[in-house]
């Protein structure tokens, strides 16, 4: 134990090389410890590559559909070889620049697993097996999650991919798959997949996709993906998995009866599980169903250990680790942090996109206060119709007695950028009709974001 | 080049003062430093000497006018100088000063021909003007764009000090006025508005102190929570502000005679005063209620509003009455003058302004000064009734508790009513028991039928 840091950041994903870079930013002397590689799950199994591969497969889709535009393209091919190594490409830059930027910034990386031993102590072991103690004014733990496994009978045995095995170099793609989940991973890895030419089902259990979601945005989505050719069963209970010449077969349970699901592969895709090392117990830190416990300001039950993202189970979401990252490294150096984080958006990268932030329009209504709820097709907005996707909403639902916007929800082209200056506004506590005053750009997607704010008053222009 | 003699202010509470006399006519010849008239403010009688030497011009405002500090009086120049001017300038307010300005304007050019015209008011005004204070009570005038600024800013115009011409309120005073109110986001200012409750009070957690609908229910809370207990003893160093308080306390325990009478009043009709009030869109406070109906009972018990002289008991003529303002680190009391000419709209605007000003430490020195009478009100911490101290060298201080449902006996039957217990402290070298019971019956007999103040 030579010198001891200001601050330990155990884990480098999204929370984790955010809170070093940021700690380094107010001078404190800051090392994050990482056994794997920069950038966790977000940056390498995560948002990014499939992201990269969605793009891919929404460039195929445009491509496919260019006749309509007047462009002839002959029948496009995708060559899994190449579209995975662009994959690649795109993680790796993005890797190096954070490993860039934690150079640039003064943080120290340390390649290796990082162990809490105490309130001021983070233990790293090599590959090799040297042990290393470092002491630490304050320590970080932002070790993430990994996917989910619900004990469905057989499937140990029968074996399973998560979205992991999608993302790994050069993968056999099945001919079939049955994705369990229809949540953010479940939709997600069925576009990727139907986009690739793999016939998808997905088996949700709640009565619709996306269940946290609002549910006309999900309705839209169960009509796309089918659409595009994906199995969509709700109210669904997976009894079984097994193994049946050379596939998988579910035992699902429907309100009709039982039946069976066949396909070469079955995915499962039920959401994430935090990472906690057993050190974390042991040191002390209080635990609630497998995930850390941490206070409004991040604080761990063990004074001086702090807790951000995944590893405290709160949201799944690498944004909301890179905010609890900024709040935990404010309150370590003393600083305000006016971050409110219970405005936390949420993205799903399908075709059509869908953002939303805030209640969904069931959760303000049975909440009991008096709402409004503003509507707008993209079927009347001229850019949406310009692009060609016209089978998104987007729906605000605001506080009838202050206006406050209490939801909001996109479904349709660059919904994900859109949800932003929703977020913003909700966050500075602008209400509807500030919002419903401020003048959208033409012509944008966003435009409808105004016209369903004018909406509320039954004052939209577009829409009758 | 003539010279305009203007109504000088004369100590900081002056407002306006009266000319008893000229003590030059029109014609003769007037020297530097010699007395010119004689006036008379709220507080003294005094000469004023002649700024410059030479001829008294024109007596602009007679004996025995009323004129508001920085008005013109007087001219003084060389004999036969052309003064038309300045005289065209007293003549009238502001349209004739630009027109004087610009005389090769045509009439209509004073009539505001658009945009660029309706800003002329403001920006004709001179830069530097000192603020003529309006004195309570008196009418707002104001220019179109600045009620159009206060309209859209949610200034009350009734509590911006204006700067214009004749204390005309402009632009730039409704602007910075909306500069200097409490930051808030568009939902923090609505659900403030809506459970009537005062920005002023509450500290922003946002960014630059900005007030967010969070820091409301906190501010809600803060209350009831106690401080964290450190361990160890600090020693805080005196702040100047303490340092007075500290004085100001013991002098007034030192000098007054003081004790206290105690009376709990039903506040039925106040709470349903106020609430058809907020029906109508007029939030008023408790405290303005009790403010308003302190203010109508000193004016009808003159020895409450007095003062203990060494020459003998000083009646006060104004009643002005102070409101004990929690700062941080501190206590201020800032005075609503003439507080029984305003009604209560003018004292809930009043106390808005006074209290914000104080907890932003940008209260004027005279908006401290002149109190006769002050009211504490602590009901927001849920006491029962707690005693004051007098706020020397003021007569008395009502305590006011917090307004709870209390079981009562009307008629025979125990009854909730919401009740409120007030505390009289009141200096017995002024005023005896019996007078001084007499005033906070009144008080009581007002807050039990609210209307009256109306």
């Amino acid at each position: 134990m030579s010198e001891t840091y200001d601050l330990v950041v155990i884990g480098a994903g999204p929370g984790g090389y955010e809170a070093a870079i940021r700690a380094a930013q107010y001078g404190l002397k800051t090392a994050v410890v990482e056994k794997g590689e920069l950038g966790g799950t977000c940056l390498n199994r995560g948002c990014i590559p499939t992201k990269a591969l969605l793009h891919a497969g929404e460039t195929l889709a445009h491509i496919k559909d260019a006749s309509q535009l007047g462009i002839e393209v002959a029948e496009p091919r995708v060559d899994l070889k190449s579209l995975y190594k662009y994959k690649d490409k795109v993680v790796r830059r993005l890797r190096n620049g954070v490993k860039g930027l934690l150079k640039a910034r003064g943080v120290e990386v340390i390649q290796a697993e990082g162990r809490l031993s105490g309130a001021n102590a983070v233990e790293t072991v090599m590959n090799d097996g040297t042990r290393q103690t470092l002491a630490a004014r304050n320590i970080i733990l932002a070790t993430g999650s990994r996917p989910a496994v619900p004990p469905i009978p057989g499937l140990e045995e029968a074996g399973y991919w998560t979205s992991r095995n999608m993302l790994e170099d050069n993968p056999e793609l099945p001919g079939s798959i049955t994705i369990i989940g229809g949540g953010v991973i479940g939709v997600e890895s069925a576009t990727i997949l139907s986009d690739l030419g793999v016939q998808v089902t997905i088996v949700e259990m709640m009565d619709q996709l996306l269940p946290r979601m609002d549910a006309d945005v999900a309705e839209v989505l169960r009509k796309e993906l089918e659409r595009a050719g994906v199995g969509v069963k709700l109210g669904v209970k997976v009894a079984r998995v097994d193994r049946s010449d050379g596939g998988k077969v579910c035992r699902i349970e429907t309100q009709a009866g039982e039946e069976s699901l066949a396909a070469d592969e079955v995915m499962v895709a039920v959401g994430r599980a935090a990472v906690v090392g057993d050190d974390v117990a042991e040191a002390g830190v209080a635990l609630d169903r497998g995930r850390i416990v941490v206070d409004e300001n991040l604080r761990t039950s063990l004074d001086g250990v702090y807790a951000i993202g995944d590893a405290t189970g709160t949201w799944w979401l690498a944004h909301a680790a890179s905010a609890e990252a900024l709040a935990a490294v404010d309150h370590i150096a003393g600083r305000p942090n006016h971050t409110n984080r219970s405005v936390m958006p949420s993205c799903v990268y399908t075709r059509p996109e869908i953002a939303s932030v805030g209640l969904t329009e069931d959760e303000a209504t049975s909440s009991g206060r008096r709402c409004h709820v503003g509507r707008f097709p993209l079927a009347g907005n001229s850019k949406s119709v310009i692009v060609g996707e016209t089978s998104g909403f987007v729906k605000v639902v605001c506080d009838a007695d202050s206006g406050e916007i209490l939801g909001t929800h996109i479904v349709g082209p660059r919904a994900t950028d859109l949800v932003a200056q929703l977020a913003t506004a909700m966050s500075g506590e602008l209400t509807a009709e500030e919002v419903s005053a401020a003048i959208h750009p033409h012509p944008t997607v966003s435009e409808s974001v105004m016209e369903a704010f004018h909406d509320i008053e039954g004052l939209s222009i577009h829409k009758l | 080049m003539a010279t305009e003699v203007i109504m000088p202010k004369q100590g900081l509470q002056m407002t306006e003062g009266t000319i008893i006399s000229w003590l030059a006519k029109e014609g003769e010849a007037v020297e530097e430093g010699k007395p010119l008239f004689e006036m008379e403010t709220d507080k003294l009688t005094i000469e004023i000497a002649a700024p410059v030497s030479g001829t008294l011009l024109k007596i602009i405002r007679p004996e025995g006018d009323v004129v508001p500090i920085t008005e013109l009086i007087a001219v003084i120049g060389n004999d036969g100088e052309d003064i038309s001017d300045i005289l065209a300038k007293a003549g009238g307010g502001a349209a004739p000063t630009q027109a004087s300005a610009e005389p090769a304007a045509s009439p209509e050019a004073s009539e505001p021909a658009g945009s660029a015209g309706a800003e002329a008011p403001a920006t004709a005004a001179p830069a530097g003007a000192p603020a003529p204070a309006r004195s309570p009570g008196e009418r707002t005038f104001s220019s179109p764009r600045a009620r159009m600024r206060a309209d859209e800013s949610g200034v009350d115009l009734d509590g911006v000090a204006g700067s214009g011409p004749d204390g005309l309120v402009i632009e730039r005073d409704v602007l910075a006025a909306a500069e200097s109110a409490p930051k808030a986001t568009p939902l923090a200012k609505r659900a403030a508005e809506a459970e009537g409750v005062d920005l002023a009070g509450i500290a922003g957690s946002g960014p630059r102190g900005k007030i967010y609908q969070r820091d409301l229910a906190q501010a809600g809370r803060s209350a009831a929570a106690g401080a964290v207990a450190a361990p160890e003893d600090r020693l805080v160093k005196l702040s100047g502000m303490r340092r007075i308080i500290a004085e100001r306390m013991r002098d007034s325990l030192d000098s007054a005679a003081q004790a206290v009478h105690r009376v709990d009043v039903d506040m039925s009709e106040a709470v349903r005063l106020r609430t058809s009030l907020k029906a109508a869109e007029i939030p008023v406070s408790f405290n303005d209620l009790i403010l308003k109906t302190v203010a109508r009972a000193l004016r009808s018990h003159p020895r409450m509003n007095s003062r203990f002289t060494d020459e003998g008991i000083l009646e006060v003529g104004e009643v002005n009455v102070g409101m004990a303002v929690a700062v941080d680190e501190g206590l201020l009391v800032p005075v609503i003058r003439n507080a029984d000419q305003l009604n209560l709209g003018g004292i809930r605007s009043e106390s808005r302004r006074l209290a914000e000003a104080a907890r932003s430490n940008r209260l004027a020195p005279e908006e401290l000064q002149g109190g006769t009478f002050s009211v504490s009100n602590l009901g927001m911490y849920e006491l029962d009734s707690f005693t004051a101290i007098i706020n020397s060298p003021e007569s008395g201080i009502l305590a006011v508790g917090a307004v709870k449902e209390k079981a009562v006996v009307v008629d025979g039957t125990i009854v909730a009513r919401p009740m409120c217990s007030l505390s009289l402290t009141y200096d017995h070298r002024l005023i005896d028991g019996a007078p001084a019971a007499d005033f906070l019956r009144t008080v009581k007999a007002l807050l039990e039928n609210p209307y009256r103040l109306l």
